[in-house]
């Protein structure tokens, strides 16, 4: 499979106009195969492959964009990624679809900024340095664990993983360790400050009461085992959201914009997808590569078999708010403060955004997590960057006038998106992990939360690539 | 330590896990290729397998061809996570000359592993039963006949 032998993507609205004006007349009217519904990595990669045995397929997408969560925001100064954000060596589907598709990979500029030595600590109102926080008598962490960042405790905490393979996560022989990480901590005798600070930026769960430790075992050693495969970490050319957009154009079938699904209908025979416009759109195969909480707004005729549908309507999402900035001026030249930040306070971290590596980032990432989000969500943009500012200003007065508000990405806000990933709460691993990728009459599912054994990008190819192959040995 | 490992903490903090651990950073010892040259094996089920057969070989390879080429060149080695599978059928373990092979596959291949069928068909149910701690990250979904027909398509090429 090549580019060049590829037709170009009909999509926007140059699709409809495409098809009315016979672009599509040399090819033969033959019926679908499968509509591909969602644009992001899981419903192309499925595509792709499909296309590859010869199937006919079409991809509907809801939004006006290519891409899902793997979003580049092109609008803002140095082109900040606001989803997938790093690919991993052992990425091997992202990368060798990258590679085919002709894309540029390079590895992930280090800013000099991102130094673990010039973090900044904000806690209780108070900024330390790395190790002068691990020698403060406000650090409530246990005697071992003092001198790391407070983010990277938890980890710690819960010891090494008992998976003896990530392919472990979904066999319902971990079905204990399905638990709120709470109880762990709990018998472990963390105290009620020290969980405070866990939970802060604890990316698998609003509150460690909603955080399942197996779900931390399973993030444990995925990382674990990807790392064996040795390499830097990289980013497409450009920007990640090159890579779908790459995918697409190599598609030979449509991919329709702005088709929001509202009702897949099955037979024996085959599936009729219904989009909210009142287009109808007939195949022999669905693979349905929506989120979650996109899929809720799906009526499936017959209805999913029970534990999906429950899993469809309760699996829990990350929160994830994003306040882009753009630098009018390096204010960490007045003062050497990194703008690099970790904090138990409202803007809980900062990152800069340096894809040069050298030191100069064009914009800076306030970014904010689970249950913190909520106090944010309230504000509309003149009132969030007026409290950004005045929040970074208690850490960084050199600040002040520095930045210039450029976006907000707030994922559990995105309809189409409803969130950062599936954070399996405590018990949705065994009750929901393997019902979610089961197909239902002639539907597939993929999509990262149908992945099986990575998280995030990969998951999503991983998926596409199995829902394909559920299809091939049908068809 | 080492920068990989760092990115790949940065990579997940970022995407909100929020709970990175030096301890995550323990990784196999480096692992530099190895071990004897290729045997050339020739495919006995090559003039049997039937067309059918042999399609649902291909689809089965789906699952492999992220990570793996059939192309025979020892070059493919450098550009696919996993080891290059033309000849595979028959061959000793660790047989790709220039591949990166973990610890545990290296301790496997020098213990005598070879990928008869039987063997390889037990690898792709589940790689940990055989080398446990590999660097090869799958969890099969595919059926005892899809495996068969994947192993009959390799053993075509």
């Amino acid at each position: 499979m090549t580019v060049s032998r590829r037709n170009l993507l009909k999509w926007a609205a140059a699709s409809a106009v495409a098809a009315a004006s016979g672009v599509r007349a040399t090819t033969a009217p033959s019926p679908l195969d499968v509509i591909v519904i969602g644009a992001g990595l899981a419903g192309l990669n499925a595509a792709l492959l499909l296309e590859d045995f010869g199937l006919r397929v079409r991809v509907l997408e809801a939004s006006s964009r290519i891409g899902g969560r793997l979003y580049t925001l092109d609008d803002v100064a140095g082109k900040p990624e606001a989803g997938g954000n790093q690919i991993g060596t052992a990425y091997a589907r992202t990368v060798d679809t990258a590679n085919r598709l002709g894309l540029k990979l390079e590895p992930n500029a280090r800013s000099p900024l991102l130094r673990e030595e010039r973090m900044v600590l904000y806690v209780g109102g108070k900024r330390y340095t790395l190790a002068d926080w691990g020698n403060a008598t406000d650090n409530p962490m246990p005697e071992m664990f003092r001198a790391l960042p407070p983010d990277r405790v938890l980890s710690r905490l819960i010891g090494a993983s008992p998976l003896a393979s990530v392919a472990e996560w979904r066999d319902p022989k971990h079905a204990a360790l399905d638990v709120p990480v709470t109880q762990l901590l709990e018998t472990g005798g963390i105290g009620r400050a020290a969980r405070e600070l866990l939970q802060v930026t604890n990316g698998l769960g609003d509150t460690l009461a909603e955080t399942s430790l197996l779900n931390l075992y399973y993030s444990q050693t995925n990382i674990t085992e990807i790392i064996k495969i040795k390499g830097p970490t990289q980013n497409v050319v450009g920007g990640n959201q090159r890579l779908p957009e790459a995918m697409a154009r190599a598609l030979k079938g449509d991919v329709l914009m702005q088709q929001a699904v509202r009702a897949i209908d099955s037979t024996k025979d085959g599936v009729v997808v219904r989009c909210e416009d009142g287009s109808m759109h007939r195949a022999r195969f669905v693979v349905c590569a929506l989120p979650l909480p996109a899929m809720r707004r799906v009526a499936f005729t017959p209805a999913l078999p029970v534990v999906h549908a429950e899993a469809v309507k309760q699996l829990a999402y990350g929160k994830v708010t994003q306040i882009h900035l753009e630098v009018t001026r390096p204010f960490w030249s007045d003062d050497g403060l990194a703008p690099y930040m970790w904090s138990d306070g409202p803007l809980e971290r900062v990152f800069p955004q340096d894809s040069k590596g050298d030191g100069n980032p064009q914009s800076v990432i306030v970014w904010v997590n689970g249950a913190g989000c909520a106090s944010w969500d309230a504000l509309d943009d003149a009132a969030l960057m007026a409290r950004a500012s005045a929040e970074l200003a208690k850490v960084y007065p050199a600040s002040k006038g520095a930045l210039k508000f450029a976006k907000r990405v707030a994922w559990h806000r995105n309809g189409l998106a409803g969130g950062s990933w599936a954070n399996w709460a405590p018990g949705q691993i065994s009750r929901y992990a393997v019902a979610l990728s089961v197909p239902s009459g002639r539907v597939h599912f993929a999509g990262e939360h149908t992945g099986h054994t990575f998280r995030g990008m990969e998951a999503a190819m991983e998926s596409g690539e199995r829902a394909a192959s559920e299809i091939l040995v049908r068809a | 330590m080492t920068t990989s490992d760092r990115a790949v903490v940065v990579l997940l903090c970022v995407w909100c896990l929020g709970a990175s651990n030096s301890a995550w950073s323990q990784s196999s010892s480096a692992a530099d290729g190895m071990v004897t040259a290729v045997t050339p094996v020739t495919p006995v089920m090559a003039a049997t397998i039937s067309p059918a057969r042999l399609q649902a070989g291909r689809i089965a390879f789906l699952r492999c061809a992220a990570c793996h080429s059939v192309t025979g060149d020892a070059t493919s080695a450098s550009v696919k996570v996993g080891p290059d599978l033309r000849g595979v059928i028959d061959a000793e373990a660790g047989r790709v000359a220039g591949f990166g092979y973990s610890a545990p596959m290296k301790k496997a291949a020098s213990n005598g592993l070879r990928w008869d069928a039987a063997t390889l068909k037990r690898w792709i149910e589940n790689p940990a039963q055989i080398a446990p701690g590999t660097s090869m990250v799958y969890a099969n979904s595919l059926g005892a006949e899809q495996i068969d027909a994947l192993i009959g398509y390799l053993a075509s090429l």
